[in-house]
């Protein structure tokens, strides 16, 4: 029997959204709000007619590279894959989501959603909704003002994880992500990083201090079905099942490799009929995610979008490039409530390698921090607060490529700017 | 006249490194060097001598109390810490060393945890976190930082304390203190990190472990201004 409360929900919720939208205003919080509110049961009456349930993606860092990563390998199985837009990953993102891709008859003509959801919240979700599949990506500090500990996070997880109903996928490199296997009764699949590269891929312990968990077994033989074995810029290696199989890549940075190494395990378990030699080829074709190293061109410049959110990933994403190819380079720090509060974590942040020469510009709400957080590495960049005026600046220069590291609310807001300048894919 | 040089330990720099706080070390390093002086950082981890001859001792935060061995490591160094106290060592202690400087740690249990006693502080554990931007005024200027923390502490006789609130909880939410000192030993609740924010407090440490060694009684001022430009922005975020 069709549903006509279910019918009319879709239809309010869609026309609020295209109210929005007039309006000039993008995003899903207030739809996901209007429907979780009014027909929660919108949630199980949506997903139930996936075939292919639903696979949750969660950890600190890498969820969104990993998820578009994943949703493309699926689709290459043949999969019609629904996925939410990124940065809407608590309940309303995915009952937003569920909105705009449900056919105004209320049908969701889709095989599988894969899931990004915030590391702390996505336990919520899975005690609503059993994922058939779990991937966790690793634990590491991120907006302490938020979640308290980092422990504390990895317990949550750990709750999600509990609930998956055919499979979880672990990074056996995060200790706090392989212990998690014990709570699990289902099977239990790994993704690693080989001993030559470890050293590039630093957990949460390696970067604040030894490593307290111990090491016991893991430089035995490998129990990953997917290991990050070779790493250039450019150009990737994966051994699966003992067999290396090599792939170009768009992808800046080797923890966005091992983002893919990560959505390559989970995609053999969701679609055992993939097969390794042809797929991993084709990955070369996977774009940047949105503002995670995304390259937008404007005049003739080309202009990276590094999204910083945490010591970690900052540090990821230094190593990643090198500032003496970008002519002009600019951290746009701001302290949202999305980004955290609390800059300290900025002093986490190694910023020797940078080129002092380059590193010219900082911006937003905490532009001051960020420059004085440059100037005790001896780097020596112009406070720009304004975003309108540091992106003014940056294009005025004569340098063919700039750089610029946002915090996220940062990134959002340039990414606008950049909107009005060129075509970019839109994020609703 | 030989170049001066003072010697800064950074004590447990891996386990109490929650947030930053290790730019306090940095802070004082480079605000040293820019003035000519040398800065001999010495980590002293869990079990690893603490040289007799340090100037100045920094430590930070951690996570929740009771999960971690620096407590007893720490009693095992009372007595030294408290003669260094004695003897007008400078150290700035951040939040949870802050706290295992004091008397106790008292958890929701009402279990003790023994802290070393060098400043007259007790703590309890709290039902909230105290968590957002605060600023303080101090004898030593204006003070602005970051607070994150669920104990509630309280300042006994023989200690000052550091600063009254003036935005922010501080020490318990209800004295309007925040931090405590006791001759040239410092606690405080303040991340952000505290130092590069408040140039002179920095420059107060730095001159207090100076004026022990050197005898000196001022020192050569550098410029502030990007110091002061971060300290009023965060001292007008929300909280």
């Amino acid at each position: 029997m069709v549903c006509a409360m279910k019918i009319l929900v879709i239809a309010c919720a869609k026309l609020l959204i295209y109210v929005l939208r007039l309006t000039g205003r993008n995003g899903s919080a207030l739809p996901g709000l209007f429907v979780e509110k009014i027909y929660p049961k919108l949630l199980e009456k949506q997903l139930d007619q996936l075939e292919g349930g639903v696979v949750i993606v969660t950890g600190t860092n890498g969820k969104t590279t990993t998820t578009k990563s994943l949703v493309y390998l699926l689709e290459q199985c043949g999969l019609r894959v629904l996925t939410n837009p990124t940065g809407s990953n608590f309940t309303r993102g995915v009952y937003a989501t569920l909105v705009r891709y449900s056919n105004l008859t209320g049908g969701l003509e889709y095989d599988i959603a894969v899931l990004e959801l915030d590391e702390a919240y996505s336990r919520h979700f899975a005690k609503r909704y059993s994922p058939r599949y779990v991937l966790a990506l690793n634990v590491m500090r991120d907006q302490l003002d938020r979640y308290g500990e980092i422990d504390k996070t990895a317990e949550f997880i750990g709750e999600t994880v509990s609930m998956a109903t055919e499979g979880v996928v672990l990074n056996h490199d995060d200790p706090r992500v392989r212990d998690l296997a014990k709570l699990t009764e289902v099977e239990v699949t790994y993704f690693g990083v080989s001993p030559e590269l470890k050293a590039q891929l630093p957990t949460d312990d390696d970067l604040h201090g030894k490593t307290k968990h111990n090491k016991k077994g893991t430089r035995k033989k490998s129990r990953n079905l997917v290991t990050l074995s070779d790493y250039k810029p450019g150009s990737i290696g994966f051994r699966v099942d003992g067999k290396l199989h090599r792939s170009r890549v768009q992808i800046a940075g080797i923890h966005n490799a091992f983002n893919l190494s990560a959505a390559l395990a989970t995609a053999l378990k969701v679609c055992p009929e993939m097969e390794p030699q042809f797929v991993v080829p084709t990955m070369k074709e996977i774009p940047a995610a949105f503002g995670r190293g995304e390259i937008i061109t404007v005049n003739d410049k080309r202009i990276t979008l590094a999204l910083v959110k945490n010591p970690s990933g900052f540090r990821q994403s230094l190593r990643s490039y090198d500032t003496s190819d970008f002519g002009s380079v600019a951290f746009v720090v701001n302290d949202d409530f999305a980004d955290g509060r609390d800059v300290s974590w900025l002093w986490d942040v190694d910023f020797t390698p940078v080129n002092d020469a380059n590193a010219k510009y900082a911006s937003g709400s905490r532009a001051n921090d960020m420059a004085l957080r440059l100037k005790y590495d001896e780097k020596h960049a112009t406070v720009i607060e304004g975003m309108n005026d540091v992106l003014a600046a940056i294009l005025g220069d004569k340098s063919e490529q700039a750089l610029i590291f946002c915090t996220y609310t940062a990134m959002l807001e340039m990414r606008g700017l950049l909107g009005k300048k060129t075509d970019i894919e839109e994020i609703w | 006249m030989a170049k001066q040089s003072l010697k800064i330990a950074h004590l447990y720099p891996i386990e109490m490194n929650i947030y930053g706080d290790t730019g306090n070390v940095l802070a004082l390093r480079k605000r040293l060097e820019w003035r000519g002086i040398e800065a001999d950082i010495v980590p002293v981890e869990i079990g690893e001598e603490l040289p007799a001859d340090i100037d100045l001792l920094v430590s930070g935060g951690g996570q929740d109390r009771g999960a971690s061995t620096v407590e007893d490591d720490l009693i095992t160094r009372k007595s030294v810490l408290q003669s260094m106290h004695d003897d007008g060592v400078t150290m700035l202690l951040v939040c949870g060393t802050y706290q295992l400087f004091g008397h106790r740690f008292v958890t929701h249990k009402n279990e003790e945890i023994l802290g070393i006693g060098v400043l007259d502080v007790e703590t309890f554990a709290g039902d909230e976190r105290l968590i957002g931007n605060i600023t303080t005024q101090t004898d030593f200027g204006p003070m602005v930082g970051y607070e994150n923390h669920s104990g509630l502490t309280y300042v006994g006789k023989s200690a000052k304390p550091l600063g009254r609130v003036t935005s922010g909880a501080g020490n318990n939410g209800l004295d309007a203190s925040e931090g405590a000192y006791s001759n040239n030993v410092f606690g405080t609740y303040l991340h952000g990190p505290i130092l590069p924010k408040n140039p002179q407090f920095a420059d107060e440490l730095i001159l207090r472990a100076l004026e022990r060694k050197y005898g000196s009684t001022e020192v050569k001022s550098l410029d502030n201004g990007l110091e002061m430009a971060a300290h009023e922005t965060a001292s007008a975020r929300p909280r």
